[in-house]
């Protein structure tokens, strides 16, 4: 076989990026996809060519029939599994980061996503809003109670004036670094724009 | 105002009462060099242990204070306190924010602290180490930008005018009325002019005063009970003060005493106070964090990291007495460590693999031999520091891995060329990026590096400073000697001068630059060359992609008044080029391409008006 079959290659991409963290999510492949959805077609075909159009009763056909309806139907259900794992694989990534990361996806995650996936991105990050909003509660903090009421971080990145919770507007340009309550700076840091600097060995 | 250590308590705790309620109301400016670095250091730990917000901004110049002074002045921001760490003093600071109404406390080792901000009624507040001698400080003047002359000139011409208004009837009446007024003019006059000699006599050549690290160790003592981690860092920044000449060996004896004694005194109330004592004995490892206070530490640089020969060839110490890049010298070197007891292969061997019967044997043969050789001292005192990966530093090895991280002197090694390619891709990338930013991106990243190497914990970081000091100090000795051999160094009647033609752009950076002259001083001192009367200033120009780094180093060793800045300053003006005395140093400036030989020649005009 020159090439493998499209169920093995989404399997395969899926079990990649389980192992590479830099991407988690790859390029979705709507060429395998499509691929996979010709075979099945192809396979439902032969089937319905086998039972004659349909008409045949399965018990009268001869045993050597038989046997080929039976390769060719758990192929088909062993597809249709493969693409659903991948599909479902992805969409658990994708809602894991959206915890993980906040609102805004990195970008590589963003620019692999199918059309679908973006809508189910926006869909999802409404409802979680939502959720929020009405139980008052941010899943993402952590359930560890902080080990310290403040936290010192240094800047990235320029962030500009940024409106904080408790220490009200701080102007965080790159390279200063800032000692400021943990509840107002937690978002920056599980964004990457800023990086949490902790104090060495204690005295 | 300027307040003295006993008032520290005050100090602080209007820093502190100003946080109450309010969200990030302290701002930190801090100047590049390791004794500002490591003021810093021990400030955030008070404030963190307080739980009072702040922000660290490091500043490279006046040009980035004054970029801080707009983002104080805006609407929303809280900020209360701004404390300046080496940098301000010297300038009107209640101009400089006069937008904003924060109090500015400035800790500042440079010197002589601008008047204004010295009777200050309380917006500024300096802090130093000995209370405020009034007699020190004309009150009466402000400011030595030349206008105080003008102004003097105004009011004389205010009371001349003023002169003509009387026409009395009587003319014995005007006679008399003149008389007093002549005479009060006159003794306006001689006032004025007392005033200004006053005035001159202050500021008269640039000076340093107290490392700022150990005024903010005075300022943890007063208001907390001092750690050994606050020992460490202000001897660090004490180090690092007079590894740049900022603090002559009998101050820093006492600031190391002063130090020792702290240290003693945190021992012994731990004692007291119950904490287990560790158990000293064979095999025993201090925890980290454990500082310790090591009176004999050998003068070679850097001798724990490299080879004991590289160490001695290149410390300044060594390399002064011994002049060790003539044949002679090189000599007298391997003379002296074959009578010790090493063999020359040995010393050639990273220090850590000698034996340590070796070691010792080092230590007491030195004290012997050294004498003949003209090191009679080769010892100083210094603290030791068990930091967190479990590795011994010592505060003079992380001061010159601090100095040179800060200027991002990195090595050319096999792991930096990659770095340095990816950097250059980059750098390509953003081509359309002007240069200031690629600077300041350059300033922030040393900066850091080098506020992160100050306790050492970090193994991968400091080795990275070893290799960047190890790289610096020989790019120093390298140029310093060709510089010698090939003398390029003129003497005129006032001072001499070099230009510094180097390959690389190592000696772009001012501390560098400082570093290098401060060698060839060492070298030429020690050696008799420039002695009394032949010792003069040493100014060193170095060239930069748009301009000349011009470095003043005063020939006579000690904290004397440096004249230079000063010279520097009229020199600009009058040849008018754009120079900018931007940085803290002012000691260092910067002088457009084309302007810098007539530069010269107008500082040998000045220098030698000045001597006259």
């Amino acid at each position: 076989m020159a090439e493998a079959s499209p169920a093995r290659r989404l399997l395969e991409q899926i079990e990649r990026s389980s192992r590479n963290a830099e991407e988690p999510v790859g390029e979705f492949s709507d060429e395998a996809m499509s691929q996979l959805k010709a075979e099945c077609a192809k396979l439902y075909s032969e089937v319905l060519r086998l039972m004659d159009g349909g008409d045949a009763r399965v018990a009268d056909l001869p045993d050597a029939t038989k046997a080929s309806l039976v390769v060719h139907h758990q192929r088909v259900l062993r597809n249709k599994e493969c693409a659903l794992f991948y599909l479902r694989e992805r969409l658990e990534v994708l809602t894991r980061l959206r915890c993980e990361a906040g609102s805004n996806l990195p970008r590589n995650v963003r620019r692999h996503c199918s059309p679908q996936e973006s809508q189910f991105n926006a869909a999802y990050d409404q409802l979680y809003q939502d959720f929020c909003r009405a139980s008052r509660l941010d899943p993402r903090d952590s359930l560890k109670p902080p080990r310290d009421l403040y936290v010192e971080v240094r800047c990235n990145v320029d962030c500009g004036d940024v409106q904080t919770k408790h220490s009200g507007t701080v102007r965080m340009d790159k390279g200063t670094s800032h000692f400021l309550r943990r509840a107002d700076v937690e978002q920056l840091i599980a964004q990457g724009l800023v990086t949490h600097v902790t104090t060495g060995v204690a005295p | 105002m300027l307040v003295g250590r006993e008032r520290f308590d005050e100090v602080y705790a209007t820093i502190r009462q100003s946080a109450c309620g309010a969200g990030q109301t302290v701002l930190i400016l801090v100047a590049p060099d390791t004794d500002a670095i490591c003021a810093c250091q021990i400030l955030c730990r008070l404030l963190r242990d307080d739980n009072v917000p702040f922000c660290t901004k490091p500043v490279s110049g006046y040009a980035d204070v004054r970029a801080a002074t707009e983002d104080v002045s805006q609407q929303f921001s809280d900020i209360k306190t701004i404390i300046m760490l080496n940098c301000g003093a010297t300038v009107n600071l209640e101009k400089l924010f006069d937008q904003s109404n924060a109090t500015i406390f400035v800790v500042d080792s440079h010197r002589p602290v601008h008047l204004r901000n010295y009777h200050s009624p309380g917006r500024v507040v300096v802090l130093d180490g000995d209370a405020p001698d009034d007699d020190d400080a004309p009150s009466d003047g402000e400011d030595l930008d030349e206008d105080f002359m003008e102004s003097d000139l105004e009011s004389d011409a205010e009371l001349s005018s003023s002169d003509d208004e009387p026409e009395g009837d009587e003319e014995t009446e005007r006679q008399k009325r003149r008389r007093e007024k002549r005479e009060a003019r006159a003794a306006k006059k001689a006032e004025a002019s007392d005033r200004r000699k006053r005035l001159r006599a202050y500021y008269d050549g640039t000076y340093d005063g107290p490392p700022s690290a150990a005024l903010l160790f005075a300022l943890t003592e007063a208001c907390s009970t001092a750690e050994p981690t606050e020992v460490w860092l202000s001897a660090l920044g004490t180090t690092g003060a007079r590894a740049q000449w900022r603090l002559d060996d009998d101050a820093y004896d006492d600031f190391t005493d002063y130090f020792a004694a702290q240290l003693r005194h945190i021992d012994a109330r731990k004692q007291t106070s119950g904490e287990p004592m560790p158990e000293s004995g064979k095999g025993y490892q201090a925890p980290p964090g454990t500082v310790t206070y090591e009176r004999d530490e050998l003068r070679f640089m850097l001798h724990r990291h490299w080879s004991l020969f590289d160490a001695m060839y290149y410390s300044n110490y060594v390399a002064a007495r011994l002049s060790v890049w003539k044949h002679d010298g090189k000599r007298r070197l391997q003379e002296l460590l074959a009578k010790i007891g090493l063999s020359l292969e040995a010393c050639r061997q990273t220090y850590a693999f000698l034996s340590l019967d070796e070691r010792t044997s080092l230590r007491d043969n030195l004290k012997v031999q050294g004498p003949a050789y003209d090191l009679d001292d080769p010892f100083t005192a210094t603290f030791h520091r068990v930091a967190g990966g479990g590795r011994n530093v010592s505060a003079h090895d992380v001061a010159a891995c601090v100095e040179a991280l800060l200027e991002g002197h990195f090595t050319e090694d096999a792991s930096h060329a990659l770095v340095r390619a990816a950097k250059k891709r980059r750098v390509e990338a953003v081509d359309t990026e002007d240069e200031a930013s690629v600077e300041k991106r350059a300033f922030l990243r040393g900066f850091w590096h080098a506020y992160d190497a100050c306790l050492g914990d970090d193994d991968a970081l400091l080795s990275r400073g070893v290799h960047a000091a190890c790289a610096l100090q020989r790019g120093v000795v390298g140029q310093a000697v060709s510089m010698v051999e090939k003398r390029e160094i003129t003497t005129l009647r006032h001072f001499r001068y070099a230009y510094v033609q180097a390959s690389n752009d190592v000696f772009s950076k001012p501390l560098a630059l400082r570093k290098l002259a401060l060698f060839l001083v060492g070298v030429h001192t020690t050696n008799g060359k420039w002695v009394d009367s032949k010792a003069k200033p040493l100014v060193l120009l170095a060239e930069r992609r748009d301009c000349f780094l011009v470095a003043g180093v005063d020939g006579r060793e000690g904290a004397r008044k440096n004249r230079l800045a000063h010279a520097f300053r009229l020199a600009a003006e009058h040849i008018q080029t754009s120079s900018r005395q931007d940085l803290f140093d002012s000691s260092v400036v910067e002088v457009a391409h084309d302007d810098v030989q007539r530069f010269v020649e107008s500082l040998h005009y000045i220098m030698a008006q000045s001597a006259a």
